[in-house]
């Protein structure tokens, strides 16, 4: 029987903008047509520099939190509000973290690792996760100014597949100097305030903000509903690394698989929410898209005018915008448009409109050729019937109320059959059983979570994967770092003239990946993690502003700061338009790359690269990331072709995301994730397991057992080899990226070699090979034998 | 001979990374932009930047840009024209 996918509510909303602090405050603006842009108070700005920006008034938080923490927290706190239970995942669009914070402590001269504790992106969600008291996954994607819409995305489909029952999902950014002078030196700051659409519009408002969203699953609209997250789209114009296709092809792109996936078609949409920057090339390349799309589109505006452009968060705070435009029927203004540009085509809203429109479309895009489109429907519409497809409709029409909303659920047209497989084409009684909830667990039991290898490659110390396998073989460790060579081994010296370390590992070890899996394997996604993102761009480009009184650094180095930027240059590299998303939670990154892709791409029968990477910065690393400056300094990381394990027949890759539990050992979580110990023996011979930064085999246990590996066997009763990654591979956050390529040729070789193993060669005999990680909490890629069907 | 030619081939060459071209090689009539020298607009930006910092000169909207950086020989022109010289 087939089961009918939970539909997305939105039941709660939070926003801290430029308006103000909260939703009302928000609501209030949108209604009168405000425009609060002004110089930001809270940069430390040379006078020429001192351009509108949109900066949330009324908030400090503590002294030592980062402004972006401080502004999810407040924004969580208000989606959240009256809710007993924590949400069962958290998902974050965030681009920059805890820069602020970084930027001021490496100006002063700082040393002390532990004032750079919430530099990482993915803290922000762990803060989040503490704040509620979420034990399920806390993932955090970073697509640039499409963050917040991609966070959205993904929990679409956590509750669509009943991975969770309720998701908190956002965007945040903070005002730093990094973006503000970065969009400043990329000349896309408009100096009269971001005025979209407008002839004369000149750039952008850079701006801070945050945008929440409480959803839950469920078969029919729960009380409070306030609108239906009803379906999403995802691409990368894989065509250059801040300008978007001319044509806005991959906008168009975009928007249709979003309408296709909500069962919508581009005539029920009662409003658009535009990107709509006020930049020259993104209002240019959307309004291609969106004529494309709609010969006469609906009611739309860019709400950029009022809130600026707050990056991650822009995706989210529109979402909260679309979502008040379907639960109270007003459509806002295209606030701070003069003079309308009449090559765009577009007849955007001046004033409020007071209409219900039914479905809302709402686009973000971001460096790295991303585009995210998201489709809202009214919370109630699902028995309303629809107006007939192709109807006509314009700025004039007029919405009876009953004739709003979007088919049956039954009744939706799906371009791709196999777009989340059977569940979601389910009948009227099956939807009623939608309680049934799989958590985000034993992802490899279930068979559309698996991913077949095609390819893998890895960069150690010891060189490229054939190099790192024999030296491991011989008991050598690989711990180090890759040298330059290896780094842009087979890549054209015009196609890396701008990429520094993270960047070049990363096209290495596509380049060897999809070099494996043949050339009939092209990937067309791209799911990557890193824990730090670029860190030699950011400090190039810091190091230069402190260095010049904020005056110049190079553009180059800030649009190379992005932690998608390594993505994006692999889009580029190899054409691949479909979903580009980059993850970061620190050494728990490229797990959660991997259940991003299994999550995301399962319409997608064509390869992914899904991989993860991060370099060792001489003064970064001993900062933000102490684990990662071990003796030796280590980076790298592993990069593997995969595709949706269906009938092939080869090593699979699984996910393992445990919810964990009050006072959990959080190798026994992953282990009853797993089915319990016996389980878990009888499908793993091995575990690579990273451990714990304190955990992890130093030079001063000398040889035995380290402290990780004792404590491994004591959370599992594991009996089996536990080998240390951070010793082998090296300590730094992505290892486990590594250390699954190298479980792969482990797993294809059939057994683990004596030198690995403790004694004697290991057969695996149709076992697999488990790499376990823990920091910040547990997760785990299964690297599975052909022929393991997954229990 | 114009040594602030000269002088700007090798800050373009290093400004941009451009690994695999020889600063004499660059021809003082070809376009930089594009076809030619084949560079983009994130490296105009990075020569906006340069120019601001080493000669004082500022260029701040695109259609300046499309002018000074049409050659080699109009940005030697556009910087002799403009420079400010630097505090000392």
């Amino acid at each position: 029987m087939t089961v009918a996918a939970p539909r997305a509510f939105v039941v709660g909303l939070g926003a801290l903008t430029a308006a103000g602090r909260g939703v009302d405050a928000l609501r209030a603006a949108l209604r009168t047509g405000a425009r609060p842009l002004r110089p930001p108070s809270r940069l430390r700005l040379p006078e020429e520099f001192r351009l509108p920006a949109g900066e949330v008034p009324d908030i400090e938080g503590p002294a030592d939190m980062p402004r972006s923490h401080a502004l999810a927290r407040d924004a969580a706190r208000e989606a959240l509000r009256g809710r007993a239970t924590p949400p069962d995942a958290i998902v974050l669009g965030v681009t920059t973290g805890g820069i602020d914070t970084t930027e001021r402590l490496l100006e002063a001269g700082e040393r002390d690792p532990r004032r750079y504790a919430l530099h990482g992106a993915g803290t922000v969600a762990e803060l989040l996760a503490g704040d509620a008291g979420c034990t399920g996954p806390a993932l955090t994607v970073v697509t640039a100014c499409s963050s917040g819409a991609v966070a959205l995305a993904v929990a679409l489909e956590l509750l669509r597949s009943r991975r969770a029952r309720s998701v908190l999902a956002g965007g945040v950014d903070g005002l730093c100097r990094l973006t503000w002078h970065g969009f400043r030196l990329l000349q896309l700051v408009d100096p009269h305030g971001s005025r979209p659409l407008d002839a004369g519009r000149r750039g952008l408002s850079v701006a801070e903000g945050a945008g929440m969203l409480l959803l839950v699953g469920a078969a029919e609209p729960p009380q409070g509903a306030l609108a239906e997250l009803r379906g999403a789209g995802l691409t990368c114009d894989a065509h250059h690394p801040t300008q978007p296709l001319p044509g806005g092809e991959g906008a168009r792109r975009a928007i249709e698989r979003a309408l296709a996936d909500a069962g919508v078609a581009a005539p029920d949409a009662g409003y658009i929410n535009l990107h709509g920057t006020g930049t020259t090339d993104n209002d240019a390349a959307e309004a291609s898209a969106v004529r494309a799309v709609w010969p006469a589109p609906p009611p739309l505006s860019s709400t950029k005018g009022l809130t600026g452009h707050p990056l991650a968060a822009a995706g989210a705070v529109e979402a909260v915008i679309a979502v008040l435009a379907l639960s109270e029927g007003v459509l806002p203004p295209n606030v701070g448009l003069v003079r309308l540009d009449p090559a765009l085509g577009l007849e955007p809203l001046r004033e409020p409109l007071a209409r219900f429109p039914g479905v809302v479309v709402s686009n973000s895009f971001g460096f790295g050729g991303n585009n995210a489109t998201l489709v809202f429907a009214e919370a109630g519409s699902r028995n309303e019937g629809i107006r007939s497809v192709g109807a006509p409709h314009g700025p004039e029409r007029s919405l009876p109320r009953a004739c709003r909303g979007a088919k049956r659920a039954e009744e939706r047209v799906r371009p791709q059959a196999s777009t989340v497989g059977s569940i979601r084409a389910g009948t009227p009684a099956a939807q009623a059983s939608c309680a049934t909830w799989l958590p985000c667990r034993a992802g490899e039991r279930r068979g559309e979570d698996a991913l077949e290898v095609l390819g893998a490659a890895c960069l150690t110390g010891a060189g490229n994967v054939e190099a790192t396998m024999a030296a491991l073989r011989c008991g050598h460790s690989c711990a180090g770092r890759p040298s330059e060579e290896a780094a842009t081994a087979g890549m054209p010296a015009r196609a890396v003239r701008r990429l520094r370390r993270l960047p070049r590992l990363a096209l290495a070890l596509a380049e060897a990946a999809c070099g494996a899996a043949g050339t009939t394997h092209a990937p067309r996604s791209v799911f990557f993690g890193t824990a730090w993102g670029p860190l030699s761009e950011t400090h190039e480009f810091l190091a230069a502003l402190f260095a010049s009184g904020d005056r110049f650094a190079s553009p180059t180095d800030f649009v190379g700061s992005v932690h998608n930027a390594p993505a994006g240059a692999l889009a580029i590299r190899h054409r691949a338009n479909g979903p580009n998303v980059t993850s970061t939670a620190g050494g728990t990154s490229f797990e959660q790359a991997l259940f991003l892709a299994s999550l995301l791409a399962r319409d997608e029968d064509e390869p992914m690269l899904v991989g993860g990477a991060d370099e060792h910065h001489a003064v970064l690393s001993p900062l933000v990331a102490p684990t990662g400056a071990g003796d030796p300094p280590a980076d790298g990381g592993g990069m593997l072709v995969v595709r949706r394990a269906g009938a092939g027949r080869g090593i699979r890759i699984a996910p393992v995301i445990p919810a964990e539990r009050e006072g959990d050992d959080p190798w026994a979580a992953l282990v009853r994730t797993l089915d319990g110990t016996e389980s878990f023996r009888s499908r793993f011979a091995a575990v690579l397991a990273v451990g714990s930064a304190a955990a992890t085999g130093s030079s001063l246990e000398g040889p035995g057992e380290s402290r990780m590996q004792r404590e491994f066997r004591r959370g599992t009763g594991f009996e089996g080899p536990i080998i240390d990654v951070q010793r082998l591979l090296g300590a730094y956050a992505t290892v486990s990226a590594a250390a699954t390529v190298v479980a792969v040729a482990l797993v294809r070789d059939g057994a683990v070699p004596a030198v690995l193993a403790g004694g004697r060669d290991l057969p695996l005999e149709g076992r697999g090979i488990l790499v376990a990680s823990r920091d910040p909490r547990p997760a785990a890629v299964a690297v599975l034998a052909p022929g393991d069907e997954g229990g | 001979m114009d040594p602030l030619l000269d002088e700007l081939r090798v800050k373009v060459v290093e400004a941009v990374g451009l690994t695999d071209v020889r600063p004499e090689d660059i021809r003082p009539d070809e376009p930089l932009v594009g076809e030619g020298l084949g560079l983009d607009s994130i490296d105009v930006l990075e020569l906006v930047v340069m120019l601001e910092e080493d000669y004082g000169v500022k260029i701040d909207n695109k259609e300046l840009g499309r002018k000074v950086f049409a050659s080699l020989r109009s940005l030697a022109d556009h910087v002799r024209e403009h420079r400010t010289p630097p505090p000392t």
